[in-house]
């Protein structure tokens, strides 16, 4: 009875062993790796799994979630001998375990040390200027890179994105330094530009304004030309008519006129406001002839007492 | 030392299957039917040697589970809802994609959703459009379309 109560109690002790070991829930988004006898059998997936406990015992219990891994901060040279501060993130799941727990010691060691290296190589071979604007052709080859390199591993690298990448401080303050230039270059350009536009719209403002002064002042000669012509002709027409009205009427009637204008002239000399002393360049005998062709005139009109009408001009 | 009734295994079944609630995973289950099938014994032979109900409980716990395991499985035999979670490679199956690397001895590149993936399959320039036929862990086969 005795052996037997040991018994009992040792076999109610397995089973409890038995029940609390043998039954593994594997929650979700996580894997268990089985080994009976050390080796690795097969992978235990989320939900209610049976094992024995005696042979059977967990290896690995990995997660199958996407894990963001930190990749630590790095100096890099680059092509054109610029040290650069950089950091990254990468992001990484599991899609074998199996492989992630027994292919490689430890993976996000091995993860972070490939990137690392990689990062170093990938902008090693491309200038500051590139690094720094070409951030996401760096992501594409770092990917494809690493990728192919946690292959084996049974992980998938999804997405390796580079931080932040920061130059060394004087070449920040240079980088600005010439941006500053750069931009003040395009300020002066363009203040010359404009200094240059406004000029030439001046000059050609200027030059039009001359043309038409001058146009005006052709214009206006012609016209004064024209005037002088028209004055001229009409003093010519004037004259002919005058001249012809001799020819047909005789002397007298200019005679008549030429002494009418005379004595109006010694009029208006005499009644000159401001003169108390008439100077007249006269010589007598003008005035006299003058007069005589007057009296010539009163005898044509009264020899006989009957007047001999004049003829009009103009009727030869 | 009072005498172990039947009442008393039920008790113990009842407590087991109330702690099975609480504790997550399934172990107390097991112990639990143990106890109904011991309790059930001493019902039908009143005055039994507790030595022997206990014998009877841990015999009925270890072949409940033995038993319960195939159950089990065939109940966790029937696909979760979502029968792609946390297994990528599953869930790009019948994708569609183009080769941004060429397949050359059987191994290219194509670009899905916001990442590349290897791909194995016949030789194909860049550019070709192909379809996910099978996952191999991190390296997928395509097949040309």
């Amino acid at each position: 009875m005795e052996g037997f109560g040991v018994f009992v109690l040792v076999l109610l002790v397995l089973v409890l062993v038995l029940v609390f070991m043998g039954v593994k829930t594997v929650p979700q988004g996580h894997a268990f790796t089985l080994e009976r006898f050390g080796r690795y059998t097969r992978t235990l997936n989320p939900g209610l799994n049976f094992i024995f406990p005696v042979i059977d015992q967990i290896g690995a219990k990995l997660t199958t979630q996407e894990v963001v891994l930190d990749v630590p901060s790095q100096k890099i040279i680059t092509l054109d001998n610029a040290i650069v501060t950089c950091d990254a993130v990468a992001f990484y799941q599991v899609i074998n375990p199996a492989q992630a727990a027994y292919e490689v010691q430890n993976l996000t060691a091995a993860i972070i040390n490939l990137v690392l290296t990689n990062i170093r190589s990938v902008m090693g071979s491309m200038a500051l200027d590139d690094v720094l604007s070409r951030r996401s052709e760096i992501n594409d080859k770092l990917l494809a890179i690493i990728d192919q390199a946690t292959q084996p591993w049974g992980v998938k690298v999804t997405r390796i994105e580079l931080k932040d990448i920061a130059p060394p401080e004087d070449m920040v303050q240079s980088m600005a330094r010439q941006m500053k230039a750069e931009r003040e270059k395009r300020a002066t350009i363009l203040e010359a530009e404009g200094v240059r536009e406004a000029s030439i719209k001046r000059a050609e403002g200027e030059k039009a304004a001359a043309i038409l002064e001058a146009e005006g002042r052709r214009e206006a000669a012609f016209r004064d030309a024209e005037a002088r012509e028209r004055a001229a002709e009409a003093e010519a027409r004037a004259t002919n008519a005058v001249s012809e009205a001799i020819g047909a009427g005789g002397t007298g009637a200019i005679n008549y006129f030429l002494g009418l204008k005379y004595i109006e002239a010694l009029a208006g000399i005499g009644m000159a406001p401001n003169s108390k002393v008439t100077f007249l360049p006269l010589d007598a005998s003008g005035v006299m002839g003058a007069i005589s062709g007057i009296a010539e005139l009163t005898k044509h009109v009264g020899g006989d007492g009957a007047a001999k009408p004049v003829k009009p001009w103009g009727q030869g | 030392m009072p005498e172990i009734v039947f009442w008393h295994w039920y008790a113990l079944a009842a407590a087991l299957v109330v702690l099975e609630v609480v504790v997550p995973g399934v172990l107390f289950l097991w112990l639990a039917i143990g106890a109904v099938v011991a309790g059930s014994l001493v019902f039908f032979i009143p005055g039994l040697d507790l030595l022997y109900q206990v014998l009877a409980f841990a015999l009925a716990s270890g072949l409940s589970l033995l038993f319960g395991h195939n159950m089990m499985r065939r109940l966790l035999s029937e696909p979760p809802a979502q029968a792609a979670l946390n297994q990528r490679d599953q869930a790009l199956i019948g994708a569609e994609a183009v080769l941004i690397e060429p397949i050359a001895n059987g191994s290219g590149r194509v670009r899905l959703g916001d990442t590349s993936w290897l791909v194995a399959g016949p030789e194909a320039p860049v550019g070709t459009r192909v379809r996910v036929v099978a996952a191999e862990g991190t390296r997928l086969k395509v097949e040309v379309l």
